[in-house]
Parts: structure tokens; C-alpha cells; sequence
């Protein structure tokens, strides 16, 4: 799938709603990532971003292409969300460590993804799953992902190659089957 | 040779089945209205109770006076229009005698 990636500044709200329309899958799959594979959540943080950016609280400056922008958008949104449940949960006395996992796989896709690959990529740190998933699943480059992170070129390529030994490593077995 | 073919393809894998389950942005957009309309009933309802608030709390009643500060309402009826000539005596020889005198009296 090729990107529009316009760098223009002050678009109009057509050419955001374009925009939106264009990346929109590819930000459902990134919010599915940041939100750690629960799709409500994933919805809703993608509500929230493009709420912010039709309603004018986000604007595009076109210092970056408009997928980027918005990749870090999302990112920051699902963080938000994130921080502001645990201070949620913590003030009413209850923080789990993870959540149920009853909980966790209602919301998974069953699809062809097995198991043992949901596991292995919770297993990897935030900023690897973020660096995998935005080389691998959304072909990024590592320089693109580092700015959607917000982490420096060379913080990202080390969580890369970290990343990608750590998964070959707790999938050795799902990936040996398969070549 | 691609020493991270496999990866990709488990990427990609995920990424097929995640994409055959993509709600559309409008859909995305339109689901419960969820942040915007409860902001508004947020709002709304936090209006609303400053409103009761102040419907019900009584006006401000007049705090207790002091013995030294207190006036009688009706203090106003004993000041007269000459009081400067009643609130002391006058020196001696200061006074201009005529402007005392009425013809009347005379």
C-alpha cells in the first residue's frame, strides 16, 4: 500500500478528512499496537485523535509526512489513556499488574495469529513492539519510526535490533516450523 | 538473502487479519459520540448544579456590630442644622452678636 504523504501545512478540513480516510487503516493497526491489541481501546483512542485534528487541537505543521504525524498522535493518545486508567485504577485501590487475560483475549482477533505469537510480542519492551511494529507491519523506515517514538535514530535502530533478536528468540519454534 | 524474512511474514500475517477487521473512519467517528457529547453532559450537568447552588443558598445576613460601632436608626433626628454651634463652646468675643439677632425679636 502506497502513502499520500503531503507536506503541506494548514490544510483544509476536506484534505484532513482525506487524509484521515487514507491513513486510516494503517493508524487502526498502530493504534491496535499501542493499545496492546484491544480493539475497543484502539477505537477509541482513533476517536480521539481525529477529534483532535478535525476540531483544530491537533494541527498538521508539515514539518513531517501527515502519517508520521499522525502515528505519533495516536501514540501519545494511547499513552494518555493508559496513564490516566492506571492513576484511575491506583486511586480506587486497584491496579492490576496485567490485566486479566480472559479480558485480553476477548479482544484479540483470533483470526491466524496464534497464541504463542501474542505472547512473544508482549514480551518485548513498549519501544521494541513500537519498533517492530512500525518497521515490519507499517514498513517504516527506522528514521520515520524513531520520529513517530520521538526517541533519537539511534536509540530506535538499538530497541530494532534488540527487538528482533528478543522475538526470534521467544519464537524459535513458531519460527522454525514455518521455514 | 533477507535475514529478516520471517519476521516480515509474521508481520504481515498479523497485519491481514487486523485489516480484515478494520471499522471504518466514519464508523470510528460516529461511535457514541463517546469524548464530545460527554464532554457536553459534563458541562451541562456542572452548570446546572452551580445554578442550584446558588437558588438555594440563602442571601448573606449582616454579621454581629460591635457595641462601639453601633448606631441607633433613628440617631439622624437629633442633629440639627446649627450643631456647629451646639457641639462646643464658642471663645469669648468670637462671636458676631448681630448674626445671632432676629428682628422679630425686637
Amino acid at each position: 500500500m502506497r502513502w499520500a504523504e503531503p507536506r503541506t501545512p494548514r490544510m483544509g478540513q476536506a484534505e484532513l478528512e482525506d487524509q484521515i480516510e487514507q491513513s486510516h487503516a494503517a493508524a487502526f493497526g498502530w493504534a491496535l499496537s499501542c493499545c496492546e491489541r484491544r480493539r475497543e481501546e484502539a477505537q477509541d483512542v482513533l476517536q480521539t485523535v481525529y477529534f483532535k485534528i478535525l476540531d483544530g487541537r491537533a494541527a498538521y505543521s508539515g514539518n513531517s509526512s501527515f502519517r508520521t504525524w499522525l502515528f505519533s498522535l495516536i501514540r501519545i493518545t494511547a499513552l494518555d489513556r493508559r496513564r490516566s486508567w492506571f492513576r484511575r485504577m491506583a486511586r480506587d485501590g486497584a491496579v492490576p499488574l496485567r490485566l486479566a487475560s480472559a479480558d485480553r483475549e476477548s479482544e484479540l482477533i483470533a483470526a491466524e495469529r496464534s497464541r504463542a505469537v501474542e505472547d512473544a510480542l508482549r514480551l518485548l519492551s513498549e519501544r521494541q513492539r513500537e519498533v517492530l511494529h512500525l518497521a515490519f507491519y507499517q514498513e517504516m523506515t527506522i528514521e520515520d519510526a524513531a520520529e513517530v517514538m520521538g526517541v533519537a535514530l539511534g536509540t530506535a535502530r538499538s530497541h530494532y535490533e534488540r527487538g528482533k533478536a528478543r522475538l526470534r528468540e521467544l519464537l524459535a519454534d513458531e519460527l522454525g516450523e514455518r521455514t | 538473502m533477507d535475514d529478516d524474512r520471517e519476521l516480515r511474514k509474521l508481520y504481515q500475517r498479523i497485519r491481514q487479519a487486523d485489516m480484515a477487521g478494520v471499522p471504518s473512519a466514519g464508523a470510528v467517528l460516529d461511535r457514541r459520540r463517546g469524548p464530545r457529547s460527554l464532554l457536553w453532559a459534563w458541562t451541562a450537568a456542572a452548570a446546572a448544579a452551580v445554578a442550584l447552588v446558588f437558588w438555594l443558598t440563602p442571601p448573606p445576613t449582616p454579621g454581629p456590630v460591635s457595641l462601639a460601632e453601633w448606631r441607633s436608626p433613628t440617631a439622624f433626628l437629633l442633629e440639627s442644622p446649627s450643631g456647629s454651634f451646639v457641639d462646643g463652646v464658642p471663645p469669648l468675643g468670637r462671636i458676631p452678636m448681630e448674626s445671632l439677632q432676629c428682628e422679630s425679636c425686637f
